[in-house]
C-alpha cells in the first residue's frame, strides 16, 4: 500500500483549515501570545523567513480555524471564550499587480486597491459574522440593525433597509467589489477607468469594528483583528495604503500583517502622510528571533513529527508504543574518536589528505624536507586518524608563535597520546581542542574517504539542528528522507531504520531543493542565490583548509561601512529568501567596539557545500570580500579574493613561486 | 454549450512555398527577435503592408532595429504594446490581418486576440514557425529575467469568488516560470498541461526534466495524476484541453481558475482562443503570468516547419 509521505506538504498555505488544526501542535501559550497578541490594540507586523510559521499563526487564529477548534460550542460563545474575531486574507488573493500594471500608477489606482482590499477584508467579516448569527440561540440579544445603521454611516447609498440581514449586507459587499473587478478589466480596452467608490480609505474596514461592537453586548469589547498574510506581495505604493489603515485603525479594529523579514519597503502612509512609527502605530514581532531563542523547539518538533505520522495513519509496527523517530534514523557512531564511523566511510589512514596538505605548506614555506617529514610523523603516526588530523591542525595554530616546530610537533603528540590513553576523558588544552575541532576533522576525513566522497549528515538530532528553529525546514528535510526511504523500500513507519548514507542523500537533496526550486521569485532571488553560492564557496573554502580559520564556520561577520548599495541589497533579498539568517547579537569590534553584522547560512542549505551545522565561529570578511560576494556587479573579483583565502588559509608558512604565480593568474 | 475547436482551420505550409501556400495579406505583422525563422517568415509571407513589432522585452537598441514599418513600445505593459500596435495599423476592420506569433511576447499575444476580439475583428490568420532545435535542449532559458511579479494579463480575467484557487499550467521549458506562478499561488491546485507530442521528438523530455525542477508540487502524486496533454503545435487543441481541465475542476469543487501557459506561443494562443470563447463566460476566471523584464533574443536553431492557424471568433 502506498502511503503519502507524512511530511510532503511544507507551506501552511497548502493546508485546508482542518489541517491547520489537526496538525497544530501548541508552542505554547506566552510564546504564541507574544507573536499575535490579540488584545492588543496597536497593529502588528509579524515578520520572519520563510517557513517559519507565519501563515501558520494567523490562519490559526482565523475564526474558520477558531470554529473547528471549538466545536461543540456555539460560535458567539467561541468568539468571547477566544477573546478576538479575526479574519485572514493572503495578499496574494488580491492580484494586487493589476491596480498598478501600467507604468504610472496613479492616486485613483492606489486609491481603488485599498477600497478593493477593504471590501475583500469586509467580505470575510461578513461571513463570519454571518457564521455566528445564524448559530445563535433565538434568545440572543442581536443587534443587526445597529449593525448596519453603523456601517452607513461611512458608506453611501447603502442600499439596505431595517430587517435586512448580514446575508443582504455580504451580498452587497461582493456586488461592490466586483463591480471594481469589472471596472478594472474594462479599462485595459476602453482606457477608463469607470468606477465610483462608495467610501473612502477607512470607511468600510473600521466601521466594521465599530459595528461588529453593536451587534451583540457580548461582542462589545472583542477586538476585530484583520490577518494580512505575505504583505511583500504589494508594491511600495500598495503597501502605504495598509500603513494608512493602520495609522487609523481606531477602537476594536486593529491589523496583523505578516510578511518576510524585510517584506515592508515603507512605513510612510498615502498622499505624502507622516510615517508610521514603531511603538505609536505599529509594533513588530521578528518570528525567526523568536523561534530560535525558544529554548522548547527540540521538544516542539518531536511532537509535530508525531503528530504528522499520526495523521499519515500513524507507526504501523504492532511495537509502535517501542518506536520514535530517533529510533528509525541511524545516527553516526562517534566512539573511540570516530573509528567506526570512519571504517563505515571506508576511510583509509594512509591517504590521509591532512598530511599531504602539510607537507606541501611546509615545502611552500622553504622547511628542510627531513625536518617537514619528521614533524607529520611526530603528529600522525600511532594516533587515530581523527587525533592526527586534529593535531595538524593544532600545529598550524601555534605555529605562528612557535620557534622550535619540531617541539611544538612533540608537545601536540604528547597532549593527545595522553588524551588518547584517558579515552578522552583526560581534561584539559586538547580535550578542548577536541571538543572544538571533532567535527570538522571528521568532515574533512569523510570527504577523502573512499566510501562517501561526502560529509555525513545524520540522525534525528541532525536534522532538528539543520531546520534551525523552523518546522518548514524540518519538514523539508524529513520529506526527502522519506520518499528516498519509499523508494528505497525501507519501511520507517514499520521501525526500518534509514541509513546514515541514505540521510546524507537526502540531506543533499533537501538543500538543493531549498536553493534550486523553493525559492524562484524573478531575478532577485537569482542573483540572492547566486551570491549564496559565492558565500557557501568560501565557507567550503575555510572548511577544508589545513588551517581551519574557526571552529565549525557557517558564520561571518561584517561591518556594514564600504558595503555598496547592490550588496546591502542582495543581502537583504538573501535574508528574504531565508538562504541566510541574521543572529541579532552581532559581535563587537576588536578595536572600535563597533557592532558588527553576523550572519549565518541557512543550515539547511550545509550539505551543498558540505558545511557544519552550529553556528559557532564567525569569519571576519573586509567590505572588498563582502561586495565581491554579494554585489553582482563586482562578483568578477570573488574568485580572486577567494584565492588570496585559501593560501592564507592552507599555506600559512609562506609561498613558493609557483603558488604566488597562481594566485595573481 | 462547449465549443467545438476541432472545426477551426490549420494547416502546415511547405517552408520553401510560404509565398504561395498562404494568400496576400492586407496586413502583416511579426514580432522582431534575431531567430532565422522570425525574419525567413517575414521576408517570404506576401502582404500590402508588414509591420515589426518590437518588444521592449528583448532590448533592442534603436540601430538594431529591423528595417521596414515598425512599432517598438516603450512600455511592457501589454494594453500600452498592443495599442501602439494597433494605432500604427489603423483601421484593420475587413482587413486580411496576419500575425506571426513566434517571438511575440505571451502576454501581449494574449491581450492582442483579446482586443482584436472586442475590436470587432472576426478572424485573422496566426503563423507560427517550429524550430529544428532550441539551442540548448533542455537548458535553454527563453525568459532571461522576470521582476519577480506575477500577474493577470490586463482585460483577460473575470472577477474571482472563491476561497480555493487552481492553476492549469502550460509546462514548457521555463521551469523557473511555472515555479514562479507555483510560488505565488503556492495554496492553489495544480493542473499541468504538458506539451504532447511536442515539436520534436526529444522535446517532451526536455520540458518534462525541467518541469520537475520546478518545486515538490511538480513531484507530488497530484501533478502526475491530473496532467493532461495537447500538442505543441495546435493552439484548438490546447483550447480544448484547457476546457476539459477547467471543467474538471469545476466538476470538483468552487475554484478560482487561473490560466498560465508557459510553453510554447501557440500553447499562449490556444490559452487565449479558450479565453475568448469560454473563459469570459465563466465567473473567476484568469490568465496569469510571470512579469518578464527582458526575454532571450535567440533560443532556436533552424526553420523545420510553418504552421496557418485561422482563428474565427
Amino acid at each position: 500500500m502506498i502511503r503519502r509521505n507524512p511530511f510532503s506538504l511544507v507551506k501552511a498555505s497548502d493546508f485546508s483549515d482542518e489541517q491547520i488544526q489537526e496538525l497544530w501542535v501548541e508552542v505554547g501559550k506566552n510564546q504564541i501570545s507574544q507573536i499575535i497578541e490579540p488584545q492588543e490594540r496597536l497593529s502588528k507586523f509579524i515578520l520572519g523567513g520563510k517557513g517559519a510559521g507565519k501563515t501558520h499563526i494567523l490562519r490559526y487564529h482565523s475564526y474558520s480555524v477558531m470554529r473547528l477548534r471549538t466545536a461543540g460550542a456555539s460560535a458567539l460563545n467561541s468568539v468571547v471564550r477566544e477573546g478576538y474575531l479575526a479574519v485572514f486574507l493572503r495578499a496574494t488573493a488580491i492580484d494586487a499587480a493589476r491596480f498598478e500594471a501600467t507604468s504610472q500608477v496613479e492616486e485613483k489606482w492606489q486609491q481603488l486597491f485599498g477600497i478593493y482590499v477593504e471590501l475583500r477584508l469586509g467580505e470575510l467579516v461578513l461571513e463570519a459574522l454571518c457564521d455566528l448569527v445564524e448559530s445563535c440561540d433565538l434568545e440572543e440579544d442581536l443587534s443587526v440593525d445597529k449593525f448596519i445603521e453603523e456601517i452607513a454611516k461611512s458608506v453611501i447609498d447603502l442600499d439596505l433597509r431595517p430587517g435586512d440581514s448580514l446575508r443582504d449586507l455580504q451580498k452587497w459587499i461582493s456586488s461592490e467589489r466586483q463591480s471594481i473587478d469589472h471596472a478594472v478589466i474594462n479599462s485595459a480596452f476602453s482606457g477608463n477607468l469607470n468606477i465610483t467608490a462608495r467610501f473612502s480609505l477607512g470607511g468600510l474596514s473600521l466601521a466594521l469594528g465599530r459595528a461588529t461592537s453593536l451587534l451583540s453586548p457580548s461582542l462589545a469589547k472583542i477586538p476585530l483583528l484583520y490577518l494580512i498574510d505575505e504583505v511583500e506581495n504589494f508594491s511600495e505604493s500598495q503597501q502605504k495604503v495598509v500603513n494608512t489603515l493602520i495609522r487609523y485603525t481606531e477602537g476594536n479594529a486593529s491589523f496583523r500583517v505578516s510578511g518576510r523579514l524585510y517584506s515592508m519597503k515603507t512605513h510612510a502612509t498615502i498622499g505624502g502622510g507622516e510615517e508610521n512609527k514603531e511603538g505609536s502605530e505599529f509594533k513588530t514581532s521578528n518570528l525567526d528571533d523568536i523561534m530560535r531563542k525558544w529554548s522548547g523547539y527540540s521538544r516542539f518538533a518531536h511532537k509535530f513529527v508525531a503528530k504528522r505520522i499520526e495523521a499519515a495513519g500513524g507507526w504501523r509496527s504492532g511495537k509502535s508504543a517501542s518506536l520514535s523517530t530517533e529510533s528509525v534514523f541511524e545516527s553516526v557512531d562517534r566512539s573511540n574518536f570516530y573509528s567506526n564511523a570512519l571504517r563505515r566511510v571506508q576511510y583509509e589512514a594512509k591517504d590521509d589528505g591532512g598530511i599531504r596538505k602539510l607537507n606541501a605548506a611546509l615545502m611552500a614555506g622553504k622547511a628542510d624536507p627531513e625536518l617537514a617529514s619528521e614533524i607529520t610523523s611526530v603528529l600522525t603516526e600511532g594516533i587515530p586518524p581523527l587525533i592526527s588530523r586534529i593535531n595538524i591542525l593544532l600545529f598550524c595554530k601555534k605555529a605562528r608563535r612557535s620557534r622550535n616546530l619540531l617541539n611544538l610537533a612533540n608537545k601536540i603528540a604528547e597532549e593527545a597520546t595522553a588524551f588518547v590513553d584517558s579515552k578522552g576523558q583526560l581534561r584539559g588544552t586538547f580535550y578542548n581542542a577536541y571538543g572544538h575541532w571533532a567535527i570538522d576533522a571528521f568532515a574533512q576525513c569523510c570527504r577523502e574517504a573512499g566510501g562517501s566522497k561526502r560529509v555525513i549528515y545524520a540522525g534525528f538530532s541532525t536534522f532538528v539542528q539543520m531546520s534551525c528553529n523552523n518546522p518548514r525546514n524540518l519538514l523539508i528535510v524529513l520529506g526527502r528522507a522519506y520518499a528516498l526511504a519509499a523508494f528505497r523500500d525501507v519501511d520507517m513507519l514499520s521501525g526500518e531504520m534509514l541509513s546514515i548514507e541514505l540521510q546524507t542523500i537526502a540531506s543533499a537533496e533537501a538543500a538543493s531543493f531549498l536553493y534550486e526550486s523553493d525559492s524562484n521569485f524573478g531575478s532577485p532571488s537569482v542573483r540572492a542565490r547566486q551570491a549564496t553560492s559565492r558565500l557557501g564557496e568560501l565557507l567550503r573554502t575555510a572548511r577544508f583548509a589545513l588551517n581551519i580559520p574557526e571552529v565549525s564556520p557557517l558564520s561571518i561577520s561584517f561591518s556594514e561601512e564600504g558595503l555598496t548599495e547592490n550588496a546591502q541589497k542582495e543581502l537583504v533579498n538573501a535574508l528574504n529568501y531565508s538562504f541566510v539568517y541574521e543572529l541579532a547579537d552581532g559581535r563587537p569590534d576588536r578595536n572600535s567596539q563597533r557592532l558588527h553584522r553576523k550572519i549565518h547560512l541557512n543550515p539547511l542549505l550545509a550539505p551543498k557545500w558540505e558545511l557544519p551545522l552550529a553556528t559557532r565561529g564567525d569569519i571576519h570578511l573586509t567590505p572588498e570580500l563582502m561586495n565581491s560576494i554579494f554585489d553582482f556587479e563586482k562578483a568578477i573579483n570573488f574568485e580572486r579574493n577567494l584565492k588570496i583565502l585559501s593560501n592564507k588559509w592552507n599555506f600559512q608558512f609562506g609561498l613558493d613561486g609557483d603558488s604566488q604565480r597562481v594566485l595573481f593568474q | 454549450m462547449t465549443p467545438d475547436y476541432s472545426i477551426f482551420y490549420r494547416r502546415s505550409i511547405s517552408v520553401n512555398n510560404i509565398g504561395y501556400e498562404l494568400p496576400i495579406f492586407d496586413v502583416f505583422v511579426s514580432a522582431f527577435n534575431i531567430s532565422d525563422r522570425v525574419r525567413y517568415v517575414y521576408d517570404n509571407v506576401r502582404a500590402e503592408r508588414k509591420v515589426w513589432l518590437v518588444h521592449p522585452e528583448y532590448s533592442f537598441s534603436f540601430n538594431e532595429y529591423p528595417e521596414g514599418e515598425r512599432v517598438a513600445p516603450v512600455s511592457s505593459y501589454e494594453v500600452d504594446q498592443i495599442n501602439d500596435l494597433i494605432e500604427v495599423i489603423g483601421d484593420v476592420s475587413g482587413k486580411r490581418l496576419c500575425i506571426d506569433i513566434t517571438g511575440f511576447m505571451r502576454h501581449a499575444l494574449i491581450f492582442l486576440v483579446a482586443k482584436l476580439e472586442s475590436m470587432g475583428v472576426l478572424e485573422f490568420t496566426a503563423v507560427y514557425t517550429e524550430p529544428t532545435a532550441y539551442s540548448k535542449q533542455e537548458d535553454t532559458a527563453f525568459s532571461t529575467t522576470t521582476s519577480g511579479r506575477v500577474r493577470q494579463v490586463a482585460g483577460v480575467a473575470t472577477p474571482m469568488n472563491h476561497s480555493k484557487d487552481a492553476v492549469v499550467v502550460g509546462v514548457g521549458y521555463d521551469h523557473d516560470l511555472i515555479s514562479e506562478v507555483m510560488n505565488c499561488k503556492d495554496g492553489a491546485v495544480m493542473r499541468p498541461i504538458f506539451a504532447f507530442p511536442s515539436l520534436s521528438a526529444d522535446m517532451y523530455q526536455q520540458s518534462a526534466i525541467r518541469a520537475s525542477r520546478s518545486g515538490d508540487k511538480a513531484l507530488d502524486v497530484d501533478w502526475m495524476a491530473n496532467r493532461r496533454f495537447a500538442p505543441a503545435n495546435d493552439p484548438f487543441v490546447n483550447a480544448e484541453i484547457v476546457g476539459e481541465s477547467v471543467r474538471a475542476l469545476d466538476a470538483a469543487g468552487d475554484f478560482n481558475v487561473y490560466l498560465s501557459p508557459l510553453a510554447t506561443k501557440v500553447q499562449a494562443l490556444g490559452f487565449a482562443i479558450y479565453w475568448v470563447f469560454e473563459g469570459r463566460n465563466r465567473s473567476s476566471t484568469a490568465v496569469l503570468l510571470p512579469e518578464c523584464v527582458t526575454y532571450s533574443r535567440e533560443t532556436s536553431v533552424g526553420t523545420k516547419r510553418v504552421w496557418a492557424y485561422t482563428v474565427e471568433f
